[in-house]
């Protein structure tokens, strides 16, 4: 058991997400960062999907009620345990009555708090993920609070000590001159819709993350992204990593909590392996879009995979005292 | 010339310490070696900071036992060199380097009331 000694911002309960459900309008949720869940698991030896509590940059404070491993990934935020710094990307052990604080975010935004056996909140359409818009999944339905308590599931893990290596250092892009995130991009379906100045800005102008931004998506500053003429569309299907433009003309990057369906164009989608980087940008910071095919975009799929099963054979074969629960997935 | 008075008021000025020399100097106080060494229990790369552009991990604070001190890195993964006493971390192998079995990785200064302030 967990509990939450402070308001958390806007803390969930997240997993892998809620698939299967986008014909009923219900979309996937799940963590802003999967690549931080899916490390954070692995170094417990739980499944891939298993529940976290998602925390996103502001401080938070909970108290363990047993002991239990535990591994903090995304960002750095400072974190101590029993007044002892954690680093980021961590695996450590903590006791009974020991107190997690996280501090404002010092790198990245969302910080992902993995529990051996996981977040054991009811599972709902097969998900643990809150859906906030719906009021279902995670706990109640909702954030975080104060005073809540949140169960974890059962588990054998051993209390080893260690972490991993940071997927910005594991799986660095050539940086931009600017310090801007690059992301990969593929023109999307109306991407000849857009006029000529668009379509360059799209690939040459930094975007900043507006204010205007939460786990629906993030709208961005930049320059405007006109059509070269006007074209009525029906709302149709998309999915996170989807880059709308938007009547205004300030285009948004649909994110896990976006809607199941919209009407805006679409002038390019942000490749799946990608988009933690775009989870980590903090408000107000730049993104640059980098153009890529369908095959370097699958590349980056593999070397995300890769990525992962190197940490899976490192601790395999490191004789560290973990569960091997979940290590075979 | 005023020098101190008691023990209490003797400040020692060690001044600019390269480094790899922190790892040959000795301090005795009352016949007790105050600096001592913690060396890698195996081999890996010596990393002082979780990431390059960090400062180290344990910079400019008293550590306590347990604490976290700096990592030897194997493969993709960390693992924590941690101070066996409370003591001031005064000298650290160079962030990057290679390291086997027994090679010094931490001097730290050890924290007792002769060393405390």
């Amino acid at each position: 058991m967990i509990e939450m000694l402070s308001p958390a911002g806007n803390a969930t309960v997240q997993d892998a997400g809620r698939f299967g459900h986008r014909h009923s309008g219900i979309g996937a949720n799940g963590v802003m960062d999967a690549l931080a869940l899916a490390t954070g698991n692995l170094m417990l030896g739980n499944p891939a999907g298993a529940a976290c509590i998602e925390c996103p940059g502001v401080p938070m404070r909970l108290r363990f009620l047993k002991d239990m491993p535990f591994a903090l990934s995304g960002a750095d935020a400072g974190a101590t345990l029993a007044g002892r710094p954690i680093p980021s990307n961590w695996r450590a052990f903590a006791r009974a009555g020991d107190v997690l604080s996280l501090g404002h975010a010092r790198r990245g935004v969302y910080s992902y708090l993995t529990v051996a056996g996981g977040i054991d909140v009811p599972l709902v359409l097969g998900s643990r993920s809150t859906h906030l818009r719906g009021g279902f999944g995670g706990l109640d339905g909702r954030m975080l609070r104060e005073g809540d308590r949140l169960a974890v599931g059962e588990s054998r893990a051993g209390a080893a000590s260690f972490g991993v290596i940071a997927p910005e250092e594991a799986l660095s892009l050539e940086p931009s001159p600017d310090g801007a995130t690059v992301v990969r991009v593929l023109p999307a379906a109306e991407y000849d819709a857009f006029d000529s100045q668009a379509q360059g800005a799209l690939w040459s102008a930094p975007w900043r993350i507006s204010s205007q931004s939460n786990r629906a998506g993030y709208r961005l500053l930049g320059p405007t992204l006109a059509l070269a003429e006007a074209i009525e569309m029906r709302s149709h299907g998309h999915v996170p990593g989807v880059i709308q433009g938007p009547a205004g003309g300030q285009p948004i990057i649909q994110l896990a909590d976006a809607y199941t369906a919209g009407g805006y164009p679409k002038i390019g989608v942000v490749i799946e392996p990608d988009l933690w980087r775009i989870a980590q940008t903090p408000l107000g910071q730049a993104l640059r879009f980098r153009r890529c095919s369908h095959a370097e975009a699958l590349s980056a799929h593999d070397a995300l995979e890769a990525h992962l099963d190197r940490i899976r054979l490192w601790i395999a074969t490191a004789g560290l005292d973990i569960s091997t629960e979940g290590l075979a997935a | 010339m005023n020098g101190p008075t008691s023990l209490d008021e003797c400040v020692i000025g060690l001044g600019d310490v390269e480094a790899t020399d922190a790892f040959g100097l000795s301090l005795t106080i009352d016949g007790v070696e105050m600096l001592v060494s913690t060396i890698a229990a195996g081999p890996g790369v010596f990393r002082s900071r979780r990431r390059q552009d960090d400062p180290p991990f344990a910079a400019g604070r008293l550590l306590a036992r347990g604490d976290i001190v700096g990592f030897l890195q194997r493969g993709v993964l960390a693992l924590p060199l941690v101070m066996p006493e409370d003591g001031w971390p005064l000298a650290l192998a160079e962030d990057g380097s290679h390291v086997e079995h027994g090679t010094p990785v931490v001097r730290y200064i050890r924290a007792t009331e002769a060393t405390t302030p």
